[in-house]
């Protein structure tokens, strides 16, 4: 499952051992230089968590609702991906824009036929979510079982080599996902405080009266919104998929650890659900390290468990407590 | 005494349109020898106990668990670690696992209850995850996805057949008692308004850990008796689709009924199978689309117009 963690951790142990029986000094050193690795692998899968679940809280702060199909349209869009790439486009940026697209229409589609009209009804958005998203996963597991694509996947794009800086590793792979990711951040946070439509959802967020007053069309806004979430889904769970194993099942595990960081980060806030997602993505690289990498839901769950104990509106939230 | 017989009569006129269709389940093997189709029965007859049971929670408190695998899993991994390493008899088992699920819903559902509405779900949903995730590191002990196997309680279809009935009839008429009679008030004022029902001087806290505790006992019983009878138990049991099973007889039977859930969970299991034939392996999708259609739709569930139906012939 954690193919490329197990890598490093194994490399890096051998590295330690070696190093141990020649001095000590050597060792602490590599060591530092193991944790600064964990740490800037810890920040590339932070900022991809953060791209899966900044959607994941846009939805919230528009609809007041969870969309727990949220992690299946990221598996859709891993898989949907790899198929493109095995099959028409062996280009991975194309086939990572497509993938992103036919789940952006998949997901104006659910908001129009299954969202909106429940609006008034928040726990039944809740359970039509939910029974959304155990469909797209059997579809997946039923497009396996016909041979659309294998059981298990593994992104086929993949960069080699690494570039060492004062002693530490940087994969290139690793790189690239990280800029990636940060880029599109950029110009998701680019486009909620400049553009006029951004500014849209962000008003229709903070009070649907007032945007009604300022001409915003709601309806649109929230297909739109729900529909970009699922696109960004999609595409960290493209870049995902070249770190992780997936199989149809996985989402609910990708589901639990976007929750955790939409929760910690504070429903609703963006800004916070960010930086809460690099800081439980840091948390996972080195809780995998130290620990085990099979603990790492048990981490995204106890940081869910404190934070509603501690502070229920988001340990990372600006401002004021809702 | 008169006002007694009385009541004694309408309880046994209410109940007996309920043992009708029991009586024919039971009578079934003797017409129908397929041993497929009393397969499907048993399961169907344990997921209703399992869908029941969630309904206590969430059809009458108004706490919509999506977790409720946790029990049903935990329950059956009780069980084979209790037969495993004890040799305890399954019979004795059984209740032993549901009330080792009831506890484990008391330690868990003080915190979790706390919150409410969504981040309750949430939590359940995490929750459950979590457990699984737990259960596949530890290889050593559980043989992670692969699941342990599990001596089978009595051998032969009928046999189990009419366990599974049993259980389900025991489990559904406490279950009924408990949600219709005792307990009633409290959790559908819960589920009404839990500020009035907390400004009427109700402990909600404690009503809601009660039904908590009650609904994983049968969970859990479920559970182990489902182990016994696939005889093998693995993480999958502890899956969201786990959950979403009993979720969706839930809402499919009719929500905050008890019954409800048991027709739910008949209907949709025949259901499945009979679609099989259209579709194969994907009878979780076929639950998918019912279910949201059922939300979207008839959100109240088949029950009422059944009951509709009854009352006007």
């Amino acid at each position: 499952m954690v193919f490329a963690q197990v890598l490093i951790c194994q490399k890096a142990l051998k590295g330690l051992e070696t190093h141990l029986k020649k001095n000590i000094q050597e060792s602490v050193g590599l060591l530092i230089a193991t944790i600064m690795e964990l740490i800037f692998s810890g920040l590339v899968l932070g900022a991809i968590y953060a791209l899966a679940s900044v959607g994941l809280s846009l939805i919230f702060g528009i609809m007041r609702v969870v969309n727990l199909a949220h992690g299946s349209l990221l598996v859709l869009g891993a898989f949907l991906s790899y198929y493109l790439y095995n099959i028409f486009i062996p280009d991975p940026l194309i086939t990572t824009i497509l993938a992103a697209l036919t789940v952006f229409a998949l997901g104006i589609f659910i908001e129009r036929l299954a969202v909106y009209p429940f609006r008034a009804y928040e726990m039944r958005i809740l359970m039509i979510t939910f029974g959304l998203g155990i469909i797209v996963e059997q579809i997946v597991l039923l497009a396996g079982a016909l041979g659309m694509w294998p059981m298990y996947i593994m992104s086929r794009f993949y960069v080699l080599g690494s570039i060492d800086l004062f002693g530490i590793k940087f994969p290139i792979q690793r790189l690239v996902l990280l800029a990636v990711s940060t880029i599109l951040i950029c110009g998701l946070w680019l486009f909620l405080t400049r553009s006029k439509l951004g500014k849209a959802i962000r008003t229709l967020a903070q009070d649907e009266e007032v945007a009604m007053i300022f001409g915003i069309a709601i309806e649109r806004i929230r297909a739109l919104t729900f529909a970009l979430s699922g696109a960004l889904a999609a595409i960290a769970g493209v870049l995902l998929n070249s770190i992780y194993m997936f199989h149809a099942h996985v989402g609910w595990e990708y589901l639990l650890i976007a929750l955790a960081i939409v929760i910690v980060g504070g429903l609703g806030d963006v800004r916070g659900t960010i930086i809460a997602g690099i800081v439980l993505g840091i948390s996972e690289s080195l809780v995998g390290y130290f620990i085990s990498p099979s603990w790492r839901t048990t981490c995204f769950f106890i940081s869910i468990i404190i934070t509603l104990i501690v502070r229920p509106s988001g340990i990372f939230r600006r401002g004021k407590e809702t | 005494m008169t006002l007694t017989i009385k009541a004694w009569k309408g309880k046994v006129r209410d109940l007996l349109p309920s043992f009708v269709p029991l009586v024919i389940l039971a009578l079934i093997p003797i017409f129908l020898t397929d041993p497929y189709i009393i397969h499907l029965l048993t399961v169907a007859s344990i997921y209703a106990v399992f869908s029941a049971s969630w309904d206590l929670l969430s059809g009458y408190t108004g706490q919509i668990s999506l977790g409720h695998a946790v029990f049903f899993g935990g329950g059956a991994y009780v069980a084979a670690f209790l037969t495993m390493w004890y040799n305890v008899p399954p019979p004795i088992c059984i209740p032993i696992s549901g009330a080792a699920m009831a506890l484990f819903s008391i330690i868990i559902g003080v915190p979790s209850l706390r919150v409410k509405g969504p981040y309750l779900t949430i939590t359940t949903l995490a929750f459950a995850e979590t457990v699984r995730a737990i259960i596949i590191a530890f290889p050593g002990i559980t043989r992670g996805e692969e699941g342990l196997p599990v001596k089978s309680m009595v051998s032969g279809m009928i046999p189990n057949f009419y366990i599974s009935l049993f259980l389900m009839t025991f489990s559904i008429i406490i279950m009924y008692h408990i949600a219709n009679r005792r307990l009633r008030i409290p959790l559908t004022a819960i589920r009404e308004s839990e500020i009035t029902a907390q400004a009427s001087g109700l402990n909600t806290t404690k009503y809601k850990v009660l039904s908590f505790a009650i609904s994983a006992f049968f969970s859990g019983m479920a559970g182990s008796f489902y182990c016994y009878y696939m005889m093998i138990v693995s993480p999958a049991l502890l899956s969201a689709d786990t959950s979403f099973m009993a979720f969706a007889m839930g809402v499919v039977g009719g929500m905050g009924t008890i019954v409800g859930p048991v027709i739910g969970a008949y209907i949709l299991t025949l259901l499945s199978e009979l679609l099989r034939g259209v579709i194969a392996r994907a009878h979780l999708l076929i639950y998918g689309i019912i279910f949201v259609a059922f939300i979207m739709l008839m959100p109240e569930g088949i029950i009422k117009p059944l009951i509709k139906l009854i009352k006007k012939s």
